[in-house]
Order: structure tokens, then C-alpha cells, then sequence
């Protein structure tokens, strides 16, 4: 069954937008990003991405040249008119209502490899809450935002333990694996 | 002049303590997690006056933390929670510069620490911490306290610990910041199984 991983970049503090809804600051450095073992790693395990419809929009209706050349699921209630440019023979949008039949369409697609959740944090929080999350995967930016929308909210108030996993240092922002704890 | 540091266990969704730290439950419901990886040091167990631990990375990286400290600031709040666990031989052994609003006679205790209760600030606390301190660090501790030096733009480094759990609620470290962004820079990392430590220096404009 494909592993869940979730992977996002929050600043220091916990912010994965600044105050404004702008995600600028924590961008990260793809071309940099794109010659790390880390990234070249993951692009060749992830078999299928999912992501909220928020996280779909901020690439303004254009794939072209996407880290995951996979099967993308977006959750939404709302399928666009049209869908975003650069799609091709690898990458398909599937635009699903929920949640769960989301991340099990993603699964089914992955095969033995894994299922890669870009965001954004509703769709991360839901997933965790559920227990639906294998393994975690947060850049940490060398920033504080002091304000804006936290990842790590609403999560309950049963803690969840974490097993270390990897570290690495990437251009700009350390990188921490973790295997959630069942 | 030595550097102001700050050293913090974190967990990995923000949080220094569990809900509901006080007097009776110092590090709150659950907080005890995040400090777990500390107690079996041997540089914690002679700090606390206590015989034996294990000598690593983590150990190392403890050691390194406490071994340029010439004074330390501390907030209120957490001094009346922990004054009675840290008894008459604090694990400071230095002079501690104790942030209030409420005067308290200088106490000497016994192993070099004497906290000192400074009620005019914590510009005010940095000075007296500094002359203090001889040429030596200032460490600083406490939410509050953290967060009053790096809103001042008093702080140079930053030790995070991040302890591998989400403890979902509690007291976070960072709120209550400034409107504007405040940039670091990655100094160090060091992966350990049970905790990562992020140092970063503190850019100042």
C-alpha cells in the first residue's frame, strides 16, 4: 500500500503565509532544490500527488515543468472550467469532492510508490487528525513571520509522536523527516 | 562583550510547554516530553549536583550551551514556577537577572547562583547581566523574555531543540511578535535521534 507523506515549509515560527496570504518568503529555491539528493529522491518515489484546492490556484492555472511529473488529485468542491496548463501523458489533474476518496483514488494510482501531499494546511490538519499521514516532511525557513496562517493548528489536543527520521540541510531551509507514530 | 543567547526545547508545532504549566506542573500537561532528552546527560546531572549520565552528541551540544554563560535572564513567571525545583543549589551557578514588576531582595544561593530581581526592564537586565557577566554570554529564558529581546532586536543566537512530537496545545514560543518579518541564519544542525537542534543567528538591521 503506498506510503502518505505530507511536505511543506513553514518559517520558523510556524507560518506557512505571512499575514498578507503570501507565500513568497518560504518559496523555496527549486532550481537549488532540483540538484539535492533530497528532491531528486523524492520526485522518483512520489507516484501520485493530492492537494487542496487553494494550494492548486496559487500556480495561477499553469503546470508547466512541475516537480512531480505524477497523477495530481485536487480536493475540491468546485472543479475549475478550465483546467491548469501542463498537463501531459504523466501529469493529470483529477479534481475530487473530498478528502478521502481523494487520498484513495491517489493511492490506488501511486502503486508501490508513494502518495505526496503538497498542502495546504486545512487539507494537512484533516489528514493528520484522521491518522491519515505516514511520514512528515516540514523545510524549516530561517524566518519569523510573526503572523499568518499556522500549519500546525487545530490538530486536537491528543499529542502526536514523531520518529525522526532524516535531516538535511538544503538551500534555504532545513529539511525534517519524521514517521508518524501510530 | 560576550553574545546574548537563547536555548529552548520546542516541539515540532511550536510549543515550550503543555497547557496549564504552574507551580504544581512546571512544564505543563505534557511538557515533560520536550525536556525528556535532557535528563540522562551527564552535563545536566553535574549542573543539578547529580552523579553519572551519558556522554554524546546531545551532551555535547548541552555542554557547549552553558559553557560561555557568565549570567543568565530569566522572566517572572518562570522563575516562580521552578523556584522551588531549583532549591538552594540552582542549576544556573551563575548570576540570574530575574525580569518584574514586583522588588525582591537579592538572594545568594548556594553554587555561585544569586538572582537578582530587576524591575526596570529588560534593557535594564541585559546591562546589569552583562557587567555580570564579564565578557562571558548572556543566556536568556522563557517565552516572554525570548520574545521581549528578539521584538528589541537584543538577541544574537538561537538555539531551537525541536523534540520530535505535536503536542497540539500549549505555550507557544513564538506570539505576540513584531509586525515585521525577522530573518535568522542557519549557524548549525545537529541531528540526534530524539531532537534536532537549530542554531541560528539572529540578522539585525
Amino acid at each position: 500500500m503506498a506510503k502518505v507523506i505530507f511536505g511543506m515549509a513553514m518559517s520558523l515560527d510556524g507560518f506557512i503565509q505571512d499575514r498578507d496570504g503570501s507565500v513568497g518568503r518560504l518559496y523555496p529555491d527549486l532550481a537549488g532544490l532540483r540538484e539535492t539528493e533530497m528532491l531528486q529522491n523524492e520526485m522518483r518515489m512520489t507516484g501520485a500527488v493530492v492537494m487542496g484546492r487553494h494550494t492548486y490556484d496559487m500556480a495561477q492555472g499553469d503546470y508547466t515543468g512541475y516537480e512531480f511529473q505524477v497523477p495530481i488529485f485536487v480536493v475540491t468542491h468546485d472543479p475549475p472550467e478550465q483546467v491548469a496548463k501542463g498537463e501531459n501523458e504523466n501529469l493529470k489533474f483529477h479534481f475530487v469532492d473530498g478528502i478521502e476518496p481523494a487520498l484513495a483514488q491517489a493511492k490506488a494510482a501511486a502503486g508501490d510508490r508513494s502518495v505526496t501531499v503538497v498542502g495546504g494546511a486545512n487539507l494537512a490538519q484533516e489528514l493528520m487528525k484522521a491518522g491519515l499521514i505516514d511520514e512528515i516532511q516540514i523545510g524549516i525557513v530561517p524566518v519569523l513571520l510573526g503572523d499568518g496562517l499556522r500549519l500546525f493548528d487545530h490538530l486536537g489536543t491528543e499529542p502526536i509522536e514523531l520518529e525522526q527520521m532524516q535531516v538535511f540541510e538544503a538551500p534555504g531551509a532545513t529539511y525534517l523527516y519524521y514517521r508518524v507514530v501510530k | 562583550m560576550g553574545k546574548v543567547t537563547a536555548d529552548i526545547s520546542m516541539s515540532l508545532d511550536g510549543f515550550i510547554a503543555g497547557p496549564h504549566d504552574d507551580r504544581e506542573n512546571g512544564l505543563g500537561v505534557g511538557g515533560e516530553r520536550l525536556h525528556e532528552w535532557l535528563y540522562d546527560l551527564s552535563n545536566f546531572h553535574e549542573r543539578h549536583g547529580t552523579e553519572g549520565g551519558v556522554q554524546n552528541q546531545d551532551d555535547e551540544v548541552l555542554d557547549e550551551s552553558f559553557r560561555n554563560v557568565g549570567a543568565v535572564i530569566i522572566g517572572r513567571r518562570m522563575f516562580d514556577i521552578a523556584e522551588e525545583a531549583w532549591g538552594d543549589n540552582p542549576p544556573f551557578h551563575v548570576p540570574v537577572h530575574i525580569v518584574t514588576h514586583r522588588p525582591r531582595e537579592t538572594l545568594v544561593k548556594e553554587g555561585g547562583t544569586t538572582y537578582f530581581f530587576v524591575t526596570d526592564g529588560i534593557e535594564s537586565a541585559l546591562r546589569q547581566a552583562q557587567t555580570a557577566a564579564d565578557g562571558k554570554d548572556v543566556s536568556i529564558g522563557g517565552a516572554n523574555i525570548i520574545q521581549g529581546f528578539i521584538k528589541a532586536g537584543l538577541l544574537d543566537e538561537i538555539q531551537v531543540h525541536v523534540i520530535p512530537v505535536l503536542l497540539g496545545e500549549g505555550r507557544p514560543l513564538f506570539e505576540n511578535m513584531s509586525p515585521d518579518p525577522i530573518e535568522l541564519e542557519i549557524v548549525r544542525v545537529i541531528a540526534s535521534p530524539e531532537v534536532t537542534h537549530l542554531k541560528y543567528r539572529v540578522i539585525k538591521h
